[in-house]
């Protein structure tokens, strides 16, 4: 958690959605949670409420609008603890495959071109649920090399291994514990 | 009359058969996929009549491209992150030469008459030129930002580069490096594609999910675009150039494409991140990479299914036209 907000405060840069670089770069991270699949992907799909289980999040606020297609979707604003905000669209929820699709639009992670998913499955254990969690983005520096500290894959890759350990970790205690 | 009937009948088989093996013949031959592998820095090589590895071959740091000519017996890898090409001997797979490029090499694509290398350089918007006799002889030009996929006639005199923060394909003349014409497509040109008659390029454009027709006698984009899935980066036809095959990176899928009508007509469920796309004439298959799973997928042309998933190295990219054919 320490180290999550350590990189938020490293991460200044704006993001850009008009180019990238050339390796994208992924982070996947799965959890298994003590909770049966429809409570835990409830939780999940939830867009506009990640502040109930995301420990670095301090509140969200949803809006309907078009996006840059002109098409009406759903965004939410992403609060930080510690300052920040993150812009994210959802693409789609799909309950057949407990499936939730988003992107970031704008804010402080310091990745470009950011998208993910969340999805549940049950098992491995009855009762048991497993999230799994999958980003794929590009650094931040869109030049040749040699690529300043802070824009490269590994600032990049160690921003979202911190969102997606800290989320899941927290999430499992979460389900866990309430009745 | 009826013992006739039989004799022709039974000779009509016999050399219906006989063509059933002619036609199967002309096919014969073995066919190998190169497949770079960006995660951990190598190459793996398909044998695609087995469905298996047979080699990993370590190359530079995130490889991307391929390009192969069967004619030299090389594949052509650019390694992005070190800013390199690996020049690999296909007849026992190894990597004699590493070629340093100043730039960030991403694209590539060979000449059919394999004597010209030609190398996309992301972010300084050039293009190379390198004699594959010589690897020291190399051209160079300047086009629009970002420039992204290649692909080069069939007569070898015209290379067309997809120009991706523009939105625009160059024509340029291989002999002089000139460009003849800048074309408007549409949003984000990645991968490009050529029809075996050469009369229409494919530019698939990522932004806006179409696929732009240019008229290769015009150098114009004819009415239509077409539909495809999410975020597609890659495509390639069926040499009967009746089907385009697109890969959607962002929804996990490849659409078919009838060229006669324009219209999807299938759409395949593929691993996660499905990025390059080739066609194994030998074998009647549509390969596609998942960088998302680490593997090629085999799709069965004769009926646009999955036949089976070969596990390669991490995030299997293979940007480019990553088949060899060997003829028997």
């Amino acid at each position: 958690m320490k180290k999550f907000l350590t990189l938020l405060a490293l991460a200044t840069l704006s993001f850009n959605a008009a180019a990238h670089g050339p390796s994208p770069q992924k982070v996947e991270k799965t959890v298994v949670i003590k909770a049966a699949p429809a409570k835990v992907w409830a939780m999940v799909k939830d867009f506009g409420n990640m502040q109930k289980w995301h420990p670095a999040i301090e509140s969200v606020k949803t809006e309907q609008k078009k996006d840059d297609t002109g098409t009406l979707a759903t965004f939410r604003t992403l609060n930080l603890k510690g300052g920040g905000e993150i812009v994210e669209k959802l693409r789609s929820a799909d309950d057949a495959d407990m499936k939730l699709r988003y992107e970031i639009v704008s804010g402080v992670a310091p990745v470009a071109d950011y998208n993910a998913f969340m999805q549940v499955t049950a098992g491995p254990g009855a009762g048991e649920s497993t999230v799994t969690w999958v980003g794929r983005f590009y650094r931040t520096y869109k030049l040749n090399p040699p690529i300043p500290a802070g824009q490269d894959d590994a600032t990049a890759v160690n921003f979202i291994t911190g969102v997606f350990d800290g989320g899941l970790a927290n999430l499992k205690k979460v389900l866990e514990n309430s009745k | 009359m009826q013992n006739l009937n039989f004799i022709t009948r039974f000779f009509l088989l016999l050399s219906f058969i006989g063509t059933l093996a002619a036609c199967a013949s002309a096919n014969h031959g073995s066919s190998f996929a190169y497949i770079t592998n960006q995660g951990d820095n190598t190459v793996s090589v398909v044998d695609l009549a087995k469905s298996e590895v047979i080699k990993t071959i370590a190359v530079g740091k995130a490889p991307v491209g391929v390009a192969i000519s069967s004619k030299l017996s090389r594949a052509f890898i650019t390694n992005v992150e070190s800013q390199s090409i690996s020049v690999i001997n296909t007849d026992n797979n190894t990597v004699i030469e590493t070629i340093a490029i100043k730039g960030s090499p991403v694209g590539i694509a060979i000449a059919p008459d394999s004597k010209t290398l030609y190398v996309a350089d992301w972010y300084s918007d050039r293009i190379l030129a390198i004699d594959t006799g010589d690897f020291n002889v190399q051209r160079e030009l300047i086009v629009a930002k970002a420039p992204a996929g290649l692909i080069v006639s069939v007569d070898s005199k015209t290379l067309y580069v997809a120009e991706r923060d523009t939105n625009e394909i160059a024509v340029i003349d291989t002999k002089t490096l000139a460009i003849i014409k800048q074309i408007k497509v549409g949003k984000h040109p990645f991968g490009l594609t050529l029809s075996p008659d050469n009369k229409h390029l494919y530019s698939v454009n990522v932004y806006d999910n179409t696929v732009s027709i240019i008229d290769t006698d015009t150098n114009q984009t004819t009415q239509n675009t077409i539909k495809v899935g999410e975020h597609p980066y890659c495509a390639v036809l069926n040499p009967n150039n009746k089907t385009l095959y697109v890969s959607n990176t962002q929804d996990d899928t490849v659409s078919v494409i009838d060229l006669v009508t324009q219209k999807r007509i299938a759409t395949i469920d593929v691993g996660m991140t499905p990025e390059g796309i080739s066609f194994d004439a030998i074998n009647n298959q549509v390969l596609v990479t998942s960088w998302g799973e680490n593997q090629l997928s085999v799709i069965d042309a004769a009926t646009n299914t999955v036949k089976s998933n070969i596990k390669t190295g991490d995030k299997s990219r293979a940007f480019g036209q990553f088949v060899l054919t060997k003829p028997r």
